[in-house]
């Protein structure tokens, strides 16, 4: 009985499927545009650089050290300086064409050899949200790391500084004496230094990882916050035909024949399941065909036990939405509100590190924050999988209790 | 075939049904009769189960009806006063549906269709979506599905409110034509032309009570040989009351403000009535005469027309 109400429910859907396609298409969409923005073939690499104007009034070698920073080789992958003066750089940012404007006032290495408070001005693009956080928090460790090198190498830093400022040439056993100096205090600090140098390198090491396919790091990035909290608004849209039953009448005509009400909500929720199953599987089979995104094999059952669990937990926190609901409006204007809010908690829209502190502790209670967590580790971490159980035993207490508790909700509301 | 044993349903403080008690017999068409709001509707749903009574029994072929007996339920065909079908599917793909819902399938299943669909007369159109389909043809397909499994009883809810005439008059006939095959009906009305053109027997029903029960004939003896009149117009209720006492064997029916009902002999004089009445002060504006009928035992038992 229940296959016989679930294949009348699945051949309506398809007689009528425009609404279906539209809604699965969503992330196709969605997907296509993002590949056709930065996918292999569009010519484009993302432009992921941080643009930095840096105005040089010093011009001493402190000054210069922090324009080597920014246009050296090692941070060539994360900024772009250009050395501008200071009236031309604050006019090229008025016309947002930078994200930062560094200038460094004049007598500022003097101020930071002679160890005497200056400051340095950082104008922000503010029509920009993260890239001039970058600078600023690039330009500040270059400040820290400045003023703990001279603490420490006060005295080859104070003879070279004599020595540029006699513009002496330096005989080649001062040089090898400097160079012992320096060796051993960079060992001595490195410690100190190189945070923000492994923060480059673990960059670089996604950069080498995109070397194969650039778009579809990207794309699991986005899809795996996007679908989770994508699949809600489907499963939601679904489940309408709960209460579309009932305002067709046809609900009462099924429960005057050999039909219970048990098979009835049960067909319901294997509908929403299967329909969600579905639209899952479209999108990620685009996604293979689009983006090359491939599920490793040796994963792929524990991908596929993640996926079934995400969705029938998913179905259950819709059919539940929908069983608390006194009206099908009602269900219709609470949805949305709670899926925001589970996307917002769950890291769909805005990274969780960029929440509030109070809120990201709160993120694990979002479906949307499990979902895109288990497909990055899935698809970025396949040798993690294992990692995934804890998601997989989350997914299946949501699936038994939120289903358990809709379909007891669903059948005293058809049965009054 | 069936039975109704002393059924009553509350909403609330409202009785839609109080101790309903009447017996349908296989073969015959049944009619339950009564305004909207009579308990009508309610009496169906819970002969289908889809309400339970709060007291009395329902029976169908000994057994009793409940939404625990999903297999007895089989023998019902219900037919709802809403067309309760799926619009995306095509006239067949509904009939697949529901008579699938029965058991039905394979060869028994494709021959059935075609019966219900020559009965109905949709066997053209028979492809089409039903979305496509007019008011009238939406309501033929909503009664071959109800039919579709060869229901021993057949519920037909006020199956033809909202046709035009042509339309009425066709789906009688096809109901005619399926009780012929041998399918007890049980048929819900206000109108009382379809009643008494269609029915065996009747039940007539008015604020969730049992006013009548019988066959035509019988009910129509409640009012014996006797034209109901029905005066409109100025007059003091004292006088009116008193009229009965002027003509030997009226009898008053009801009194509203402006408007009394009498019954008489159709062997006594209209002409004494009413010269009786203007000579007691009645300021007549209508005075309308029916003949015994449906319409004028309604009028007796309930004190209203059917259409009030």
């Amino acid at each position: 009985m229940i296959l016989h109400l679930l294949k009348k429910d699945i051949s309506r859907k398809f007689r009528e499927p425009f609404g279906f396609l539209i809604l699965t298409s969503i992330p196709l969409v969605f997907s296509l545009l993002i590949g056709m923005i930065f996918g292999p073939g569009s010519g484009k690499e993302p432009s992921l650089k941080v643009k930095i104007l840096i105005a040089d009034r010093d011009s001493s070698f402190v000054s210069e050290m922090f324009c080597n920073v920014f246009g050296g080789s090692r941070m060539n992958d994360l900024f772009s300086m250009e050395k501008t003066d200071s009236l031309s750089g604050r006019l090229r940012m008025e016309k947002g064409e930078a994200s930062a404007l560094l200038v460094i006032p004049d007598g500022f290495g003097d101020a930071v050899l002679d160890r005497k408070r200056t400051s340095l001005v950082l104008i922000k693009n503010p029509s920009e949200a993260f890239a001039p956080k970058i600078a600023e928090q690039t330009v500040s460790i270059l400040c820290e790391a400045s003023e703990r090198l001279v603490r420490i190498a006060s005295s080859p830093i104070q003879v070279i500084r004599k020595g540029i400022r006699e513009d002496s040439e330096f005989s080649e056993v001062e040089i090898a004496l400097l160079a012992i100096q320096i060796r051993r205090l960079i060992s001595k600090v490195e410690d100190i230094l190189i945070p923000p140098q492994i923060a480059i390198r673990d960059e670089k090491a996604v950069s080498q990882h995109e070397e194969k396919q650039p778009s579809s790091v990207m794309y699991t990035h986005i899809i795996s916050g996007f679908l989770t909290f994508f699949m809600l608004f489907v499963i939601e849209a679904l489940a309408r035909d709960l209460f579309q039953e009932q305002d067709m009448h046809t609900l009462s005509r099924l429960r005057t024949g050999p039909v219970s009400l048990a098979q009835f909500v049960a067909s319901k929720q294997v509908f929403l399941f299967l329909m969600g199953l579905l639209s899952y599987s479209m999108v990620w089979l685009m996604a293979g065909v689009f983006f090359g995104l491939k599920v490793p094999l040796r994963i792929m059952p524990v991908f596929m036990a993640f996926s079934v669990l995400l969705l029938s937990s998913l179905t259950g926190i819709v059919g539940l939405i929908y069983s608390l609901a006194r009206t099908r409006s009602q269900a219709q204007e609470i949805s949305p509100a709670l899926f925001i809010l589970f996307g917002m908690l769950g890291g769909a829209m805005v990274s969780i590190n960029n929440l509030p502190h109070f809120l990201q502790g709160l993120s694990v209670i979002s479906p949307v924050y499990w979902g895109q967590d288990g497909i990055k580790i899935l698809l970025l971490r396949p040798e993690d999988a294992s990692s995934v159980l804890i998601h997989i035993l989350i997914f299946s207490i949501l699936t038994v209790v939120f289903n358990g508790a809709a379909y007891l909700l669903f059948y005293r509301k058809f049965r009054s | 075939m069936l039975t109704v044993s002393h059924v009553s349903k509350r909403f609330k403080d409202i009785a839609a049904v109080q101790d309903v008690s009447f017996e349908i017999r296989k073969g015959e068409i049944f009619g339950l009769l009564g305004p909207n709001g009579a308990g009508k509707t309610t009496t169906l749903n819970m002969i289908c189960s889809l309400i339970k009574p709060d007291s009395g029994r329902i029976e169908l072929d000994g057994m009793e009806v409940t939404d625990k007996n999903p297999g007895l339920r089989k023998k019902l065909g219900v037919v709802p006063q809403d067309v309760a079908l799926y619009e995306e599917f095509s006239a067949v793909d509904n009939l697949k549906f529901w008579g699938g819902l029965y058991g039905l399938k394979g060869t028994p299943l494709k021959s059935r269709i075609a019966e219900v669909l020559s009965l109905v007369g949709l066997e053209e159109r028979s492809r089409d979506r039903m979305k496509t389909y007019s008011g009238g043809m939406k309501r033929r397909l909503n009664l071959a599905c109800g039919m579709i499994h060869n229901p021993g009883l057949l519920l037909l809810d006020e199956p033809t409110v909202g046709i035009d005439p042509q339309g009425r008059h066709a789906m009688l006939d096809m109901i005619r034509r399926a009780a012929k095959s041998g399918t007890t009906i049980l048929y819900t009305t206000h109108y009382l032309d379809e009643a008494e053109s269609l029915c065996d027997r009747l039940c007539i029903m008015d604020h969730g009570r049992v006013l009548a029960t019988g066959n035509q004939d019988e009910i129509k003896r409640i009012v014996g040989e006797n034209r109901i009149f029905k005066v409109t117009g100025v007059f003091e209720a004292r006088n009116a009351e008193e009229m009965p006492g002027r003509i030997p064997e009226l009898t008053l029916l009801s009194l509203r403000p402006n408007e009394v009902l009498y019954s008489l002999p159709v062997r006594q004089q209209t002409g004494k009535l009413i010269e009786t009445l203007i000579a007691s002060g009645f300021q007549i504006e209508n005075l309308s005469i029916k003949e015994p009928s449906l319409d004028s035992v309604f009028l007796k038992l309930t004190g209203k027309e059917l259409r009030d």
